[in-house]
Formats: C-alpha cells, sequence, structure tokens
C-alpha cells in the first residue's frame, strides 16, 4: 500500500482533533491507573444496581438498550476514533448480526444461542466484503463506499418480494432465548444482565486492545500514517483486522438486539438512528474510552425524557452534535474527566495525609 | 573491504509528464555516510520515497543488501532494515514520545502477531534509542508537544528502535538553532561512528560537507555531480548550478 504521495510531505491532521488547533486526542487515558479502577468499580457498581432502583419494564427496557447501543458505539468508535477509518458501515453490520441470527431461528430453527453466535460470524465475514476494498482507501471515499455498502442491504431488504427476509415488514416472533415465558419485569431483568455482559466484555476487550501494541499501531495509523509504516505497521493487515475485531462485537450486539426484540426490520437501518449513534459519540468524546459510554447514557435518556417533544428531538440531537464538533471537539468526557482528576488528586492528598495522624494510634 | 549496501540503477519517478527522479545511480557502501544536496525541487524527497517504498518507482532497480525492494510496501523495506525520517516531522502525536518509540521497537523488526503487551526486548530496544538520542528524560511527555528539535530526534529515535541497516535523515537540520544543529551533528557522528550506515540530505551545507564521505548533487532529478566533498566543492557544474547560490559553503 503507498500513500498519497502529497501525504508524505504535510502533516495529515488526526480525525480526533477535527478542528484546527484543537488538542490532539490522547489515546488511552494517561491519568493515574488507580483513578480509572475507581471510576471503573463505581461504573460497575451502579450498573450492577440501577435494575433494582429502576424497576419498571419501562425503565429496564432503557438498560438494556444503553448496553447494547454503547456496545455498537464504543465499536465503532474502536475503528472511526482510534483508528481513523471513516466507517459509516457500523449499523450495517448491526443489521447483519440481527438478521442472521433472525433468519437462521426464524426459518431453520437455529438454537437462537447459536444464532447470536452465527450473527457475529457473519458480521465478521461482512466486515471483509466491506473492507477488502474500501481500506485500500482514504478518507471521503471510505465514508462512500461504506455507506454504498449500508444503502445496499437496506435496499436489499426492503425489496425482497420474496419475503424470505421479512421484506419491508421484517420477522417476529423468533427470539427472547426461551425466556417468552417468563414475567415481563423478571425477563428484562435477565436481558439487562445479559447486556450488561455483553457491554463490559466488549469494552474490557477493547480496552485491553487499546493499551497493547495493536492499539498503539492503530493510533499511530491515525495520527501519522507515512510515518506508522515506515516503522513497519502492515497498514491494511491491520485496518482490516481492526474491522474484524469491531464487528465482531457489533454484530454479537445485533444479533442480541433482534432477540431481545424479538423482532427484525429494514427500520434497523435507519438514517436517523446512524445520526443518533454519531452523536452519542462525538457528544461523548470520540476518540476517548469513556466518551461513547457517556454520551449513550445521556442521549438515550434525553431521547425518553423528551419524548413529548417527539420530531424535534432528531433536530436537538444534530444541534447538540454541531455545538459539540464546534465549541467541545474533545466531547463531553474532558471536562468530566478534569473533574475527576481534581476529586482524584484531593482524595489522594487527604489520603496522604491521613496516616500521618492515624497509624500509630 | 567494502560491501555496497544500497545500489540504485537508472531510477525514475515521474508526476505526469514531470521526472521528479531521473535516471539516477548510486551506490552507498556499508558504514559510509552518504550525502545528498540539491536546490528545491531537485528530487531528494522523492528519492527517500521511492528508497523507503511510499512511493513506487516509475522504473528502475533498488537493490538494498543485495536484493530488489522496489515494489515493496513501506513497512517491509522497515523490516529489511532500512529506516527514514521525514523532511516535515511527522511524529504519532496522541501518544508518548516513549510510546512513538516503542512503535518502532515493537514493529519496526519484522511481521509480527500483536501480543497483549511490550516484551523486555522490546523495551530495551526503545530505552537504548531514547537514550541514544537524550530523550530518555522526555519519556513521559506527549509527542505532539514536542518542540522541532525533538521532533526530529524522535523520528530518529524511533528509526534507531528498528536497529536498522541504513537510516535516511531528510534535512535533519531545517528549522533548527545553531546549537541545536551542533548537538544534531554530534548525534549524527556518534552514530557513523558506532557503524551505522546513514544517507543524509541536507541543504544546510555547512553540515552536509562536514558529515559526509560522499556527496550527490541532484538537479531536477538528476545527478549533476557524486564525489568527496573536496571534489564537489571544486567541481564547476556544482558552483555554477548550486554552490554559487549558497552563501558560506567553504
Ligand atoms: N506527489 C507529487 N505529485 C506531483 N509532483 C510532485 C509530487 N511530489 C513531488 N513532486 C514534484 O517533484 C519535484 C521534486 O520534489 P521533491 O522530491 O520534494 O524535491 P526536494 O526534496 O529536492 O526539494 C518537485 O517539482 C515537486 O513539485
Ligand atoms: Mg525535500
Amino acid at each position: 500500500m503507498t500513500a498519497r504521495p502529497e501525504e508524505l510531505t504535510q502533516t495529515t491532521p488526526s480525525p480526533a482533533a477535527p478542528v484546527a488547533g484543537a488538542p490532539v486526542a490522547t489515546g488511552v487515558s494517561v491519568r493515574s491507573a488507580g483513578l480509572d479502577r475507581t471510576v471503573l468499580a463505581l461504573a460497575v457498581g451502579a450498573a450492577l444496581v440501577a435494575p433494582w432502583i429502576l424497576h419498571t419494564p419501562y425503565w429496564l427496557n432503557l438498560l438494556v438498550l444503553i448496553c447494547i447501543y454503547a456496545t455498537v458505539n464504543q465499536s465503532w468508535n474502536l475503528i472511526m476514533g482510534f483508528a481513523g477509518i471513516w466507517s459509516f458501515g457500523q449499523l450495517a453490520l448491526f443489521g447483519v448480526g440481527a438478521y442472521t441470527s433472525a433468519l437462521l431461528t426464524y426459518h431453520y430453527g437455529v438454537s437462537p444461542f447459536l444464532g447470536t453466535a452465527a450473527g457475529a460470524v457473519a458480521a465478521v465475514l461482512a466486515s471483509m466484503v466491506l473492507g477488502l476494498p474500501s481500506l485500500r482507501l482514504r478518507g471521503a471515499y471510505v465514508v462512500l463506499l461504506t455507506l454504498a455498502f449500508h444503502e445496499l442491504l437496506r435496499n436489499l431488504i426492503t425489496n425482497d418480494t420474496t419475503k424470505w427476509s421479512g421484506g419491508g415488514f421484517g420477522l417476529f416472533g423468533f427470539g427472547q432465548y426461551g425466556l417468552a415465558g417468563l414475567p415481563q419485569t423478571d425477563r428484562m431483568m435477565v436481558f439487562y444482565y445479559a447486556a450488561l455482559v455483553l457491554l463490559v466484555l466488549t469494552n474490557l476487550i477493547i480496552w485491553r486492545i487499546l493499551k497493547s501494541p495493536l492499539g498503539l499501531a492503530f493510533r499511530a495509523l491515525r495520527d501519522a500514517e507515512p510515518y506508522a509504516v515506515a516503522r513497519g505497521i502492515p497498514e491494511y493487515r491491520f485496518k482490516l483486522l481492526v474491522f474484524a475485531i469491531s464487528a465482531f462485537f457489533t454484530g454479537l450486539a445485533g444479533a442480541f438486539y433482534a432477540n431481545f426484540l424479538d423482532a427484525v426490520g429494514p427500520s434497523i437501518f435507519d438514517f436517523g438512528l446512524m445520526m443518533n449513534l454519531l452523536a452519542m459519540i462525538v457528544i461523548g468524546g470520540w476518540g476517548t474510552f469513556w466518551g461513547p459510554i457517556v454520551g449513550t447514557i445521556l442521549l438515550l435518556y434525553l431521547n425518553e425524557a423528551l419524548r413529548d417533544i417527539d420530531e424535534w428531538r432528531v433536530l436537538i440531537f444534530g444541534l447538540l452534535m454541531i455545538l459539540f464538533v464546534i465549541l467541545l471537539p474533545q466531547g463531553l468526557i474532558r471536562p468530566l474527566e478534569s473533574v475527576a482528576d481534581r476529586l482524584g488528586d484531593r482524595i489522594g492528598r487527604r489520603g496522604e495525609r491521613a496516616p500521618s495522624g492515624g497509624t500509630t494510634g | 573491504m567494502t560491501e555496497t549496501i544500497l545500489e540504485c540503477a537508472g531510477v525514475n519517478r515521474y508526476f505526469g509528464a514531470l521526472a521528479a527522479v531521473n535516471g539516477l545511480s548510486f551506490q552507498v557502501e556499508r558504514g559510509q555516510l552518504f550525502g545528498i544536496a540539491g536546490p528545491n525541487g531537485a528530487g531528494k524527497t522523492t528519492l527517500f520515497n521511492l528508497l523507503s517504498g511510499h512511493v513506487p518507482a516509475s522504473s528502475g532497480t533498488i537493490r538494498f543488501k543485495g536484493e530488489e525492494i522496489q515494489g515493496l510496501p513501506p513497512h517491509r523495506i522497515c523490516h529489511r532494515g532500512l529506516a527514514r525520517t521525514f523532511q516535515i516531522p511527522q511524529v504519532f502525536g496522541s501518544g508518548t514520545i516513549e510510546e512513538n518509540v516503542l512503535v518502532g521497537a515493537y514493529f519496526g523488526r519484522r511481521e509480527r502477531l500483536p501480543a497483549f503487551g511490550f516484551d523486555r526486548e522490546t523495551r530495551s530496544r526503545a530505552d537504548r534509542a531514547l537514550e541514544m538520542t537524550g530523550l530518555g528524560a522526555h519519556r513521559r511527555a506527549p509527542a505532539h508537544l514536542a518542540s522541532v528539535f525533538d521532533k526530529k530526534r524522535l523520528m530518529m529515535a524511533s528509526a534507531l528502535a528498528t536497529e536498522p541497516d541504513l537510516l535516511m535523515l531528510d534535512e535533519p537540520f531545517g528549522g533548527l538553532n545553531h546549537g541545536e544543529i551542533d548537538d544534531l551533528i554530534a548525534l549524527i557522528r556518534r552514530l557513523h561512528g558506532a557503524g551505522l550506515t546513514i544517507l543524509l540530505i541536507e541543504h544546510v551545507m555547512r553540515a552536509l560537507m562536514a558529515l559526509s564521505e560522499r556527496v550527490l548533487i541532484m538537479h531536477h532529478g538528476e545527478e549533476l555531480a557524486e564525489g568527496t566533498p573536496d571534489e564537489i566543492r571544486r567541481n564547476s557544474h556544482v558552483i555554477q548550478v548550486y554552490l554559487g547560490r549558497t552563501a558560506g559553503v567553504a
């Protein structure tokens, strides 16, 4: 793979710093591991307790969706925020996972668990079909090709007159992982904890990858591609690899989503949904680890809170995204982190002071 | 006893009708410090891009350690032991100084499936490169905040971390002040003294002439002259076309 020659004599702007003069997003947090662990423990603790406080089907449904979309968004963030590949095929791969598991279970009686695994594998295969041609391209061409892939899938399904895929109406009544008999709230509780496992596992693995040499390679390719390849990083192969990793979790989330809803339909490819997911990542802070998670929680909550004003929500999210891109391109997570850092410092200082007065007693 | 480490034969690169590199042939011996100079737009950087695989040659052969490398992708050329820096500093900005060097140390030697962490050998290669270039004290600093001088040393450090057989430096002195130029000259001398083969593009003739054992002068993509610094200084062609315009060569 050769770089466009003009890129060799110019420093290419990092996609994580879309605004000139904006500080480059530091990849993985450089703060103390202790604080990260505290934040992580608090987050997981809150996630475990949440369904007992928000113990109604309505809220539980929202919590499950948060877990699913946060998984999708973190996987998208891995490609776009950390690896700097402008792929808009994310929702299409989510759809591949959902449809694969739905079709296998609906038509062929495959176990929904096996179907879910197959959804993840199918998304990986689809990501290779998408990645092999598009990852040789750059910037806007990647956007165009991945969007075309998205549209192609949407059209194939919407215009499917054989009804095998369910066409415009979709498919129903194949999922729920055999939990359909449980009382609604109990069922939702099981789904919630399963979705939480999906979210936590995905994020742990992505965190580990980002901290590993591979994560360093992804960020190096994003920041300065000619330089990265000149230091021995096989660009194309690693881009395919990051595509496959991201697609696996995306497809898994898609398959889980289909089984949770007990339905799939072409609305899964809805362009508004894609924009909302993008808004969650951008507002939270793309190219940061916690940003997409915070953004997903915030926007899905707002989406519910603002239910009364319905179609104005898309407009509001769009405006919010624009405001963030202009005023706070690093997303919400930066200011939140500095608050956390200051708190961490204060707690740390108090912690240091305490032993001097108390250990001898 | 000398061994030819790099050999270019009839290398061309066209951009449309423009011959940026035109029928260039030269060879570099192992352990040599080989300088390349020439006016802006002479094709020096393009030549580096051909050697490092960033831009494919239109025709000609490039032999490195006896094997043809034209047509190989840049990461494979790096694995074979040829590492370069860039005229306009490029660093992996979101990483620390140390992480930049770790990239070279980890990926620069061979094709490898990444593990979950950095092995001791990689870390010690990176440490050596940081110490050699005097960046050890800044290892935790984010690379995008580094000064031009530090960015230039950082590109060298990450190149050295790949333990190259040939180091190619594209105008390393550009944008540096006198003190920094002296420091960098000393660093290049040390590396050369330790036996490293260096290909140096430079506009600052003082530095180039002082360092190089052989010098190639390029003009319009072609060779204008090649020889020892003394021969170059006396070459009437070079004086007319190039040196005449550069004050204070001596
Ligand atoms: N990617 C490119 N496309 C078109 N022309 C190029 C490209 N890269 C370099 N050139 C041209 O090739 C010539 C040599 O450029 P370069 O190698 O950068 O010169 P030098 O490094 O000696 O200043 C210049 O005329 C330049 O404009
Ligand atoms: Mg140049």
